[in-house]
């Protein structure tokens, strides 16, 4: 069905001091799929990410972007590529309207064209009034807007999302989920990676669950139903990652919360 | 948490507090735990040096016992005790103050307290006095470091009297100065919203830094001049001057001077922040609400149009990717308080310094031979900005930001970085050194211009290799603030050490004939020899 993939990685390992935080991940993604990356805290999502994006070089493996060797830095590879991190890290001392400008910029857009796309797309998320502010008093969520929108202005092929949609309100989580959608319809491909199991099943055409540096499941959200006896996701998470001992976790802490003993 | 000898001495109090209302126990946690989080804070007086572990406030405390032991010489200036004492107190309470309001700011405007302890069964007038403990052991250690040599010397040479006087006048000093501070910012609250609020206790911060370096090299000088023998005379002004309402009642009380206006000041002293502090204790919960405005979302905000960026932009940018980063750089410079706290200082210190060694030599010698002489190489002092300037230009506090760089499409690292440089000049160096430039122009004559050109491009040349020195092929703004602290110091060192190397080859120069238009074209060959070798624009990857 589908012929080249936009992402390939193959055996790709990653090391820190004492360490192994991604062992021999092998990988290919293509064109239009949205990929929910899941794991653990600490499974490597972010590394894997980091590592896409060229912000980590010493891994070992190979990685291709639109079939390109990461290792031979192609500009026009990042100029395909949009990327919002996890944490909401941004210069926050500038407004909006002045950092997004710079990144347009960066991606090599024309100043008032990036102006003009900035102040509309802010408008959108509905934003408006502070174009000129400074993004420092921004809530989480007023801020992952902001690098959503910085993520898009330069209309990239692919999208790497981390925690995308930490901090913002339901409704704004239903406007980016509806959008993510549109886009991967349009031909983008997204990949993100979220500890939030709901929206990962509901918008992911593909779930990709990392658990102790490997790939353990791959697939659909039906596809992976199959495999196992889980309902949803968070069960089939809890299930993969050998964890099955929440409620007796939950109750171990709620007796020392009330010092006795608890009944159900 | 316990081991605070401050906590020991409050428990001698607890009664006191108890028959106020206030929750002693949870006070005392309180305070406590405020105690042990400022063990790891790092005080701005030491914003310069490097330093780790330990109550980094304790330790600046060294530095408060040297200005102190600057105060006792003017115990003995001439016959006034009102001028004498009117300078110590003028002293003590400026730099009690500055220090109260750079380092006790976070304490004073302190949010988390409205968040976390809010929840907690404990009530305000608790939370508020715990407030009010933790600030004035904080002062009471400042004022003992600052005043307890002097006031040793106080009880050996002036006798037992003038010492407990000296001990009561400093109390309310003291009480005026919680008060005084505590009010100003109940004002500044009220006029100002959060952000502005934060710029301008970062403009306080940076004035003492500034205010330290001068006011030594005056405290210095003036050693000179006030050798003669001056009476004290009252004049109306007097009563706009707090530390001269200190020093009334020692020229009162045992200068044996009698004058109505004296009396007046005398009991100002012990009214004012009596009345001060009490506004303060009933403005408390109002001051605690407007507080509130810290955390608050601000809207709006207008577009700023600045003049200066754009036509900088236009003159030292030709492509767009520069122009993007250069607009960047200005912007971030502007904003960004931590940056500014460590270059700013060094921007007045580099301004101020030419003219203060112009008027050490004029104590010397005589207008004449000033003007003629070639003193006017003095304003290469004024290179003492760009060394900071460029080493901090790879900091920000905000560097995890950074990503943006390794993620685009950008071309060229050095353009960026370029753009940095170019930007940090235009916007801070340059105002600068044109101002100084026009002063010495003035003092010299036109015949120093030609000099006053090799400089600005020695300054181009120099900041370059204080560029290459300092960031090391970094992104601008890519490195833990933190960081720079680290790696400081014997850098700087050997930057100073450079701009005598440019001084000594100007000065050598300029005395062959021809020498100084000769030197001109090698400075500005330097100039783009220096950038283009420095930072090259050609594609090459940095080190994230």
């Amino acid at each position: 069905m589908q012929t080249e993939p936009i992402i390939s990685l193959r055996d790709l390992t990653m090391e820190f001091p004492g360490k192994r935080v991604l062992d021999g991940i092998s990988l290919d993604v293509f064109r239009g799929q949205i990929i929910g990356y899941i794991g653990p805290n600490g499974a490597g999502k972010s590394t894997t990410l980091k590592i896409l994006l060229g912000l980590l070089q010493d891994y070992k493996g190979t990685v291709e972007i639109f079939g390109n060797d990461l290792r031979n830095e192609d500009q026009d590879v990042k100029r395909r590529i949009g990327y919002v991190p996890e944490n909401a890290e941004i210069y926050d001392t500038l407004t909006p309207m002045e950092y997004l400008t710079f990144v347009g910029e960066l991606y090599g857009m024309q100043r008032t064209v990036v102006e003009h796309k900035a102040r509309q797309l802010m408008t959108e998320l509905g934003l408006e009034d502070v174009l000129h502010t400074r993004i420092s008093s921004f809530s989480k969520g007023m801020k992952q807007k902001v690098l959503i929108i910085s993520s898009l202005l330069h209309d990239p092929d692919i999208l790497f999302l981390d925690e995308p949609l930490s901090g913002l309100d339901a409704n704004s989580v239903m406007v980016v989920k509806d959008i993510l959608a549109m886009l991967a319809a349009s031909g983008k491909t997204i990949f993100y990676s979220s500890h939030i199991m709901d929206v990962v099943e509901k918008i992911s055409n593909r779930i990709v669950l990392l658990y102790n540096g490997k790939i353990a499941a791959d697939g659909s959200f039906d596809e992976l139903k199959g495999q196992g006896e889980a309902g949803s996701l968070e069960m089939l998470f809890n299930q993969l990652t050998g964890f099955n001992e929440h409620q007796q976790t939950a109750r171990r802490f709620v007796e020392l919360v009330t010092g006795g003993e608890v009944d159900g | 948490m316990d081991n605070f000898r401050s906590l020991r001495v409050m428990d001698v109090f607890k009664g006191l507090f108890q028959t106020f209302g206030i929750d002693y126990p949870s006070m005392r946690t309180i305070v406590g735990l405020k105690l042990t989080m400022d063990e790891r804070r790092i005080p701005v007086v030491f914003s310069q040096t490097k330093l780790k572990e330990g109550n980094q406030f304790l330790k600046s405390l060294g530095l408060y016992v040297l200005y102190g032991l600057a105060t006792i010489p003017f115990l003995y200036f001439g016959d006034s005790v009102m001028l004498q004492m009117g300078i110590v107190f003028g002293i003590a309470m400026f730099m009690i103050m500055t220090s109260l309001i750079a380092d006790f700011s976070s304490v004073l405007l302190d949010v988390r307290d409205r968040i976390l302890l809010a929840a907690v069964p404990v009530d305000d007038r608790t939370l508020n006095a715990a407030k009010l403990v933790h600030i004035s052991i904080y002062m009471t250690l400042i004022a003992i470091s600052l005043l307890g040599i002097p006031s040793i010397v106080i009880l050996i040479s002036k006798g037992i009297s003038f010492f407990l006087l000296f001990l009561v006048m400093m109390i309310f000093l003291m009480l005026l100065i919680i008060a005084l501070t505590a009010i100003t910012y109940m004002v500044m609250l009220r006029v100002f919203d959060g952000e502005r609020l934060k710029d301008m206790i970062n403009y306080v911060q940076i004035l003492l830094s500034v205010g330290v370096f001068v006011g030594y090299q005056v405290l210095v000088r003036s050693f000179e001049f006030v050798g003669l023998t001056i009476s004290y005379e009252f004049s109306w002004w007097h009563f706009l001057i707090p530390p001269l309402w200190f020093a009334a009642p020692f020229e009162w009380l045992l200068g044996g001077n009698t004058s109505k206006p004296l009396i007046v000041l005398s009991i100002v002293a012990l009214i004012i922040p009596i009345i001060a502090i009490w506004m303060y204790i009933r403005k408390m919960p109002l001051f605690e609400r407007d507080l509130q405005k810290l955390m608050s979302e601000a809207r709006g905000g207008k577009q700023q149009h600045p003049v200066m960026m754009k036509f900088w932009e236009w003159v030292l940018c030709k492509n767009s990717e520069e122009r993007a980063s250069f607009r960047f750089s200005w912007q971030l410079m502007k904003r960004e308080r931590d940056f500014k706290l460590k270059v700013y200082p060094s921007l007045g210190i580099g301004f101020v310094a030419p003219f203060l060694f112009l008027y050490i030599f004029l104590s010397d010698g005589t207008w004449e031979d000033m003007i003629t002489s070639n003193t006017y190489f003095m304003i290469y002092f004024g290179f003492l900005i760009i060394g900071p300037l460029a080493v901090m230009l790879s900091y920000s506090s905000r560097f995890k930001g950074a990503w943006i760089y390794a993620v685009a499409p950008i071309t060229s690292v050095s353009r960026v970085n370029r753009a940095a440089l170019k930007a940090s000049l235009a916007q801070l160096f340059l105002p600068v050194y044109l101002l100084q430039a026009v002063i010495f122009t003035v003092l010299f004559g036109w015949r120093i211009v030609p000099d006053l050109v090799v400089v600005l491009f020695s300054a181009i040349l120099y900041a370059v290799i204080c560029y290459a020195i300092g960031a090391k092929g970094t992104f601008p703004f890519s490195l833990p603030m933190g960081e720079s602290v680290q790696s400081g110091t014997a850098k700087q060192i050997i930057l100073m050490l450079l701009i005598g190397v440019f001084v000594g080859v100007h000065i050598l120069m300029s005395k062959i004939p021809y020498g100084t238009p000769i030197y001109l074209v090698v400075i500005v060959v330097g100039c783009l020899v220096g950038w283009n070798a420095l930072l090259p624009v050609k594609r090459k990857t940095a080190h994230m």
